[in-house]
Formats: C-alpha cells, structure tokens, sequence
C-alpha cells in the first residue's frame, strides 16, 4: 500500500534521480571519458553489490535465483570495468581501439541476458554455489582469454566503418533474450514481491532502449552512444531499487519471499482453519444441546416409570394383604395371594435394580470407606424381618468393625441380593447360609474374600458364568430378573472387586453354592 | 390415628392445630402444594421429636429426606407388617418425658 508520504517520497526520489542524471549527461559535454566513467561506475557498483546481497543469501533461499545472478553481476561488473578502462581514450590498454571496449561490452550485455533468462528458467532449483562461482570464472577466463590472449572473439567495431554486422546481430539477439526474460517474469510472477516484479521488468525495458541505441553508434564518443548510456544508467538504477534496495531495507521481500509466501498460505489455511473449526463447533453444540435435551427425556421418564409403578405395586401390594386378612375363605387363595405379592415384590426388585444400574453407568456414586460386616449385619437384620414359613439361619461369627472397603450406597443392595437370592433359590425346610470372611493378597494387593454358603439348589457348571451377564433369556427363571447378578457384578467391578459363584462342596452342585466376593481392602 | 392430610400444605396446618402433637407421621413427596421434604422440615421446625417415617416412590430423595431429619425412609412398595414393624420401632424412640 503506497501512503500519501510515500507517494510524496518516491515522487522526491524520481525528481533527484532525474536531476543526477541530468547532471551526469551535462558531464558529457564537459569530458565525455568522464561521463562514460561515473556511468559505468554507477552500474559496476550496483553490479557488485548484487553479488554482496545474492552472496550472503545463498543459506536462507530455497533456490539459487539471486545467487546466480549475484554471481553473474560480480563477472558481468569485472567485464564493465575492464570495458571502462579499456574505453577509446583511456590509454590503459595500448594498441586496442574502440572494438576493444565494443567487444567487451557486447560480452557483458550477452552474459547478462543469459545469466537473467537461465537464472528464471531454473527459478525453482537449487545449485551449489562453489559449482555456479567455478562455472563463472571459467567463463569470464574464457571471454578474456578470447579477447586479449587468443584474439578470437569477433570483432564488433572496426575504425572508419563501425559497427560490425557481429555486433548489431548480436544487439538484436540480445534484445530477444531479454524479452524473453520478460514474458518468464510474467509468467512466474508469484515468485517476486510486486515492486521487485516492477522494477525488474522497468531494468530490461532500459536495457532493451540501451542495446537498440548502441546498434546505431558510428563513434565511441556520439550521441547514440550517449544515449545508450543514460539508458543503462536507468536500467541499473532500477537494478538497484529491484534487488540492491531492497535486500538491505526489506529483505524479507527478496531473500525470505518464499518464506513470506509459505506464511501467507499458512495464514489463509489457519483462517480456513479457524472457520472449519467455528463451523464443527456449531454443529458440536447442536448435537451436545441435543443429547442434552434426550438425556434429560431419558431421566425424566425413568424416574416417572420407577415412582409410578412403584406407586402401583404399592397399591397392588397393600391390597393383597387386605384381602389376606378379610377374604372368607384365606386358605383357599393364599396360594394365589402369595404369588401374586411375589410377581409384586419381583417388579419392585426389577425397578430399583434398572435405576441403580442406570445410577452406576452414569458414575454418579462415588466411592466411599464402608466398614464390611457393619453393612453386612443390616443386610442380615433386615433379610431376617421377612416373615417365612421356613427357618432362616444365617451364620455370621465375624465382629469386626475395623474391615473396610472402596464402595458406596450400593453395597448394602449387594448383600441384600446375594442373601435374597440365596433364600429364593432354597427349597429346604431350614434355610442354611455361612457368611465367612477372609484376607488375602494377590499381586500385591490385599483383598477381603466375602463368602456366602448356601445350602440351595445351585448352580451348575454350564451356567456359573453366565448368570452374571445381562440379557440372557436362559438364566430368568435360575436367579434374580436376568438383571440382579449382572448388576451386582456392575458394581462389584466399580469397587475394583470380582464376584463369582462356586459349589459349596466342589464338584457337586446340587449340595449349593457358595457366592464369593473379592474386594480390595483399604485400611 | 391423629389424622390424614391430601398433601404436605395440609399436613403443616393440621400439625398446627394438633394441641397432642403426634409422635409419628407417614410422610409420602410428590404431593400437590407442598411436597413432603418441605413438610417435613417445616414440621420439624415446630417440634423436633416428630418422627417423620418417609414412605415415598421416589428413591432418589432418599439422602436428602434423611439428612433433614427423617427418622427413616421406605421406597415403596412395603409390606403392611414391615409397615407396622417401622411404626411401633418409631414409638419406642420417641422421646418419654413430652
């Protein structure tokens, strides 16, 4: 973006460069040796600081552009100098005339053409630049060699006539080059910063005038010849803005471009990025809000269905026993009355086990320290209120309070389930059951090993490990709903625990079972 | 029998007016203008010995109805002796010296 200051500056900068070079031409008519002197100065400085600039850069780029062309200007600035001071009238080199510097300068200007198209064909390599340094030297030995050693190099001017047909060939030649120089840049634009991209193409437009003007040249000294110089002075200034200026001001525009360029890819990815990521959280929170909204479906009616069908069984419930107590005949349907509180106690287990169970997934119980056999001896209090037709005898001998466990609320359901279950499945007229209690240590941990002898109908081998799994149809009518033991096995395994079922005389089920608890002790 | 309210607003006002407090109250929760935590505790409020046996459908109160007091809380469905057994063990707790 060009501010108003800028504008203003550069517009200062165009009218200095005006009058330097206004200044520069007005020397010519002073010693026209002098003018030709500060212009080719002018463009051999530029020249080498190019090779300063492409030099030092050659470790960040990540291809060798400005090295092969720092590399070249440095050739193509010694073959200007050797041209300045091989000039008509400077008496340093004696015996040469004017095709000395003609062909030194046409040299140059081919070298320079070349160097600028091989150096865009072969933008996007990478060189070694101990081989591109080598190359160079071996090819300004060679033009100098051909030139003051084997005389070999085609003579461009020959006094009294002019310029050869060689020459102004070669001007035209060159002049192709550098136009295709110019459609290379336009095609590989992206690769420059505008303003270098500008500045480049301004240099060859310059350089292109400077080679059609010296096609016209009779003298060393003419006008032509002027002009052609003021043209190269242009063109090298804008060399300078191009890759001079700019590698010391804003070097992140030459030497990092690349990197510049991957920062702006990066940047318009992370703003995509960013959108995706806006987009999905939008969607995220659609689909949270819901979730949300079924969960809170999901809990309401299940705690509708367990307080209203409670409520109904409560009723059923309260009017069985009614009628337990005014029927006329109870004898005759006490069977039916105590089935029907059986099926109602059975729905009422079925209900509180689906919403502990839910109560459990949804990890809602946190862990707790519970002392064993105090929850134990409700379980068993509370089991032995139920009134029977048969004896219950549960056996119990451990009175210590000190033996506690990782558990929760959960744990008396447990006990009560297991000792339910136990009675449930008996059909002996004294209900017999041994609760034992014991440590032990398994990869260096200390369990308490709860035990719960039976004398009922058993399990048998085939389903001792399947009644702890849920939903198989197999199981209902052998212990709990299909439900209870894969619950108690739930919570079980929340305390870090294992729950299984042996015969309480191996070998022979029918003799009944012996339930067993492992849970990790803590102290 | 002292009495019985339709829900937990009554239950407040008829413990009010008792001039013989009762010394045990079957409190059921999912009552119309008053549920039964918020009978209890205003109950509670007026006389301390109360004792409020919960019997609810709703397990989920369960925690809550007992850290405010309740002498006991039975989900239902119960049996009527069960009933009468929690009953008679709230009367013996009941404080002698009223």
């Amino acid at each position: 973006m060009v501010t108003k200051t800028g504008k203003s500056k550069s517009g200062v900068n165009i009218g200095i460069g005006i009058l330097v070079l206004f200044f520069i031409f007005l020397t010519s008519y002073y010693n026209y040796l002098l003018f030709h002197s500060i212009a080719e100065l002018f463009s051999i400085l530029i020249a080498f600081s190019i090779f300063i600039i492409g030099w030092n850069s050659r470790k960040y780029m990540d291809n060798s552009y400005f090295l092969l062309l720092g590399i070249a200007y440095l050739f193509i600035g010694l073959i200007d100098l050797i041209h300045t001071l091989g000039y008509t009238g400077m008496g340093i080199f004696l015996g040469y005339a004017t095709n000395l510097p003609a062909q030194l300068w046409i040299a140059a200007r081919y070298l320079e053409a070349i160097s600028l198209l091989v150096a865009l064909l072969l933008i996007n390599k990478k060189f070694g630049y101990k081989y591109l340094f080598l190359l160079y030297s071996i090819i300004f030995t060679l033009i100098i060699m051909a030139i003051f050693y084997w005389k070999i190099f085609p003579t461009c001017f020959i006094e009294g006539e002019g310029l050869t047909l060689f020459k102004i060939y070669s001007e035209y030649l060159i002049n192709v080059i550098l136009f295709i120089n110019i459609i290379l840049i336009l095609r590989r634009r992206i690769k420059f910063e505008k303003l270098i991209y500008y500045y480049i193409i301004i240099s060859i437009i310059s350089t292109i005038c400077a080679e059609m003007a010296f096609t016209l040249y009779i003298s060393a000294y003419g006008f032509s010849n002027l002009v052609g110089h003021i043209f190269k002075i242009i063109s090298f200034y804008f060399v300078y803005k191009a890759i001079v200026e700019t590698g010391f001001k804003r070097p992140y525009n030459l030497i990092f471009r690349d990197l510049k360029l991957r920062e702006t890819e990066l940047v318009k990815y992370q703003t995509q990025l960013e959108s995706l990521v806006e987009e999905r959280t939008i969607k995220l929170k659609k689909s949270e809000e819901k979730y949300r909204k079924a969960y809170h479906r999901a809990e309401f009616y299940k705690d509708l269905f367990a307080h209203d069908i409670n409520n109904i069984l409560q009723s059923l419930l309260s009017g069985i026993q009614v009628c337990e107590v005014t029927l006329d005949n109870p004898s005759e349907t006490r069977d039916s009355l105590n089935i029907m509180k059986t099926q109602v106690m059975r729905g009422s287990n079925l209900v509180s086990n689906i919403y502990n169970l839910s109560k459990l997934e949804e990890s809602e119980m946190p862990l707790r320290k519970r002392a064993v056999c105090k929850v134990l001896k409700k379980s068993i209090i509370s089991v032995k209120k139920i009134d029977r037709e048969r004896s219950l005898n549960i056996q119990f001998d451990f009175d210590d309070d000190e033996l506690f466990i990782l558990g929760n609320d959960l744990l008396e359901i447990v006990f009560d389930n297991i000792l339910n279950n136990a009675i449930k499945h008996n059909k002996n007229a004294t209900i017999e059951i041994k609760i034992k209690i014991s440590k032990q240590e398994r990869t260096h941990v200390n369990y308490l090993k709860i035990e719960f002898l039976d004398n009922g109908k058993g399990v048998s081998d085939t389903r001792k490990e399947i009644i702890f799994n849920r939903g198989k149809r197999e199981i209902k009518n052998i212990y709990g709903m299909g439900l209870g033991l894969s619950l108690l096995k739930k919570i079980i395994e929340t305390y870090n625990g294992e729950i299984w079922v042996e015969d309480r005389v191996k070998g022979d089920y029918l003799k009944g079972s012996n339930f067993i608890l492992l849970i990790p002790e803590v102290l | 029998m002292a009495g019985i309210a339709e829900d937990g607003e009554e239950a407040v006002i008829m413990f009010k007016a008792f001039l013989v407090k009762p010394k045990v109250i079957l409190m059921d929760h999912r009552m119309p203008e008053k549920t039964g935590l918020e009978a209890t505790e205003e109950i509670l409020d007026l006389d301390k010995k109360v004792k409020i046996i919960f019997v609810s459908a709703d397990v989920s109160i369960k925690e809550e109805a007992l850290s405010i007091g309740a002498f006991s809380f039975w989900v239902k469905p119960f049996t009527i002796d069960a009933l009468i057994h929690e009953i008679n063990r709230a009367i013996e707790s009941y404080p002698l010296n009223n």
